[in-house]
């Protein structure tokens, strides 16, 4: 019996809130597959489970909020028989809130690679599940009410809409969300990196000349709407340079850093009103400048939509942040963890240059590295950022 | 085609690409980029979308008559099909 627990989706997460269910008992599940909606402090992000079977028993009714590493469904494998429904049930409406650890498993790592539950002292497993209008559901979310805490005056106990529009009159905002969430997410991402991470910062000016023209001279010759922008063929680079820097690339988890096969490139997107998320894009390296193009452009789209996939916040091996906007030219990064390199891009800078002795019109960005002292050194960096720029002198080959 | 036309056309798009521009007064002189956060990325989506309500062809080097919403519309009023000049 496989049991599906409340992932980790990110390094700060400590409970996710399980807006919809995509599955019912009895349904076949794949690898892959999306299974639930789950509300984070970086938005309503679609679980996926990561075993083959059928969906035996969902665990956690929507609405609820449960920590990372909480059992919320039961899957049988492929050969296993339907077993008896499990003993574990929730509580009783009259009993207390369940506050011992027998009902909540102690968290333990999913099978996603790198991801990791962090433990969580809260249990916020509700006693019973509150009859609610669906009416009332939607104001609660607007109104970031938590159910739990609302006294139903409908029929039967149920919660109305102006049950909770009381609750939300009588105490302020349960857990931060939208932009404030936003921050906090951020806030608790970077503080455990600052914190936990040694960084080192290594910095290097690229000539980008040669791309830039190349890539004017691609962009003509395509319509409009196969347009490639400049930070394709720099993402594809930097996965390609990461392959051959294994200790840039993967996760620091549980104590010890485990290198990755291929190349998950997190790139940074920030939100329009505010903040910042860094999905993965899986086997960056395998992808054609078209295909990363499209990957890139769908990710950025569900970013901003709030419709990412679990996997895209777990699996990344590495971070690109890329600051074209006019006044950046130099990014000293913060790692994103369990992550152990974070890669800066600044603007395209036109400058005078010397080419074989001759001063001529230049573009150059310049490339930064932050990486985890725990894992590389400076020389393992150099010569990370010496193939990045190798990689960047020969476009058509990327 | 009128300035009118191509004003509402671009404005609509932008609208669509970048949600949170409405209520923010336009002006001719409005900055794409810096006034309204229009990144590379939503730069090439307002292109796109151009091209297919306009039927104009924005080449990258021309990118730089879009800087603002007045030198915008000007541009595209020169690359509309009905006044043939500058098609490619």
């Amino acid at each position: 019996m496989g049991e599906f627990r409340m992932p980790s989706l990110g390094a700060d997460m400590e409970t996710g809130t399980l807006v919809a269910w995509k599955v019912k008992p009895g349904d076949q599940v794949k690898r892959g597959d999306i299974v639930a909606d789950v509300e984070t402090q970086k938005g309503v992000i679609e679980v996926e489970i990561f075993q083959d079977g059928t969906v035996e028993e969902l665990l956690v009714p929507t609405g609820t909020q449960v920590p990372v590493g909480t059992v919320i469904a039961t899957v049988r494998g492929p050969n296993e028989a339907p077993t008896k429904k499990r003993a574990v049930e929730l509580a009783p409406p009259t009993a207390p809130p369940v506050t011992d650890a027998a009902a909540v498993p102690p968290p333990t790592p999913i099978a996603a690679a790198g991801a990791h539950a962090a433990p969580s002292p809260q249990v916020v497993v509700p006693a019973h599940r509150p009859r609610v209008s669906p009416a009332a559901r939607k104001r609660a979310e607007v109104l970031h009410v938590a159910l739990e805490s609302v006294v139903g005056t409908g029929p039967q106990g149920a919660i109305t809409s102006e049950d909770v529009e009381r609750a939300a009159t009588k105490k302020p905002a349960a857990a931060p969300s939208g932009f404030e969430g936003m921050r906090a997410a951020i806030a608790a991402a970077m503080s455990r990196s600052k914190r936990e991470i040694p960084h080192y910062y290594l910095s290097t000016r690229i000539d980008v000349t040669r791309l830039s023209s190349w890539l004017e001279a691609e962009n003509a010759k395509r319509p409009v709407t196969e347009r490639l922008l400049m930070v394709v063929p720099l993402l594809k680079a930097v996965a390609r340079a990461l392959t051959k820097s294994p200790s840039l690339n993967g996760q620091f988890v549980e104590g010890r850093f485990v290198a990755a096969q291929n190349v998950n490139l997190g790139v940074a997107v920030s939100l329009r009103g505010g903040g910042l998320v860094a999905p993965a894009i899986p086997h960056t390296e395998s992808l054609s400048l078209a295909e990363l193009m499209t990957a890139v452009s769908d990710v950025i789209l569900r970013t901003r939509a709030g419709t990412l996939r679990s996997s895209e916040l777990t699996t990344g091996t590495a971070t690109v942040t890329n600051l074209p906007e006019p006044g950046v030219e130099t990014v000293f990064g913060v790692i994103n963890p369990p992550q152990v390199a974070m890669i800066g891009l600044g603007r395209v800078v036109e400058e005078p240059g010397y080419v074989n002795g001759a001063l001529q019109p230049r573009k150059r960005v310049t490339a930064t590295l932050a990486a985890d002292h725990r894992v590389s050194d400076g020389h393992d960096g150099g010569r990370f950022l010496g193939e990045l720029e190798r990689l960047l002198q020969l476009p058509e080959e990327l | 085609m009128t300035r009118a036309d191509v004003e509402k056309v671009l404005l609509e798009v932008i609208t669509q690409i970048a949600p949170d521009v409405r209520g923010t007064p336009i002006t001719k002189a409005t900055r794409l980029r810096e006034d309204l956060e229009i990144d590379s990325f939503d730069q090439l989506r307002v292109v796109t979308e151009l091209h297919a309500r306009l039927n104009v062809d924005v080449p990258e080097s021309d990118y730089s008559h879009l800087a603002t919403f007045g030198s915008a519309v000007d541009y595209l009023l020169t690359r509309l099909p009905s006044s043939e000049a500058h098609a490619p």
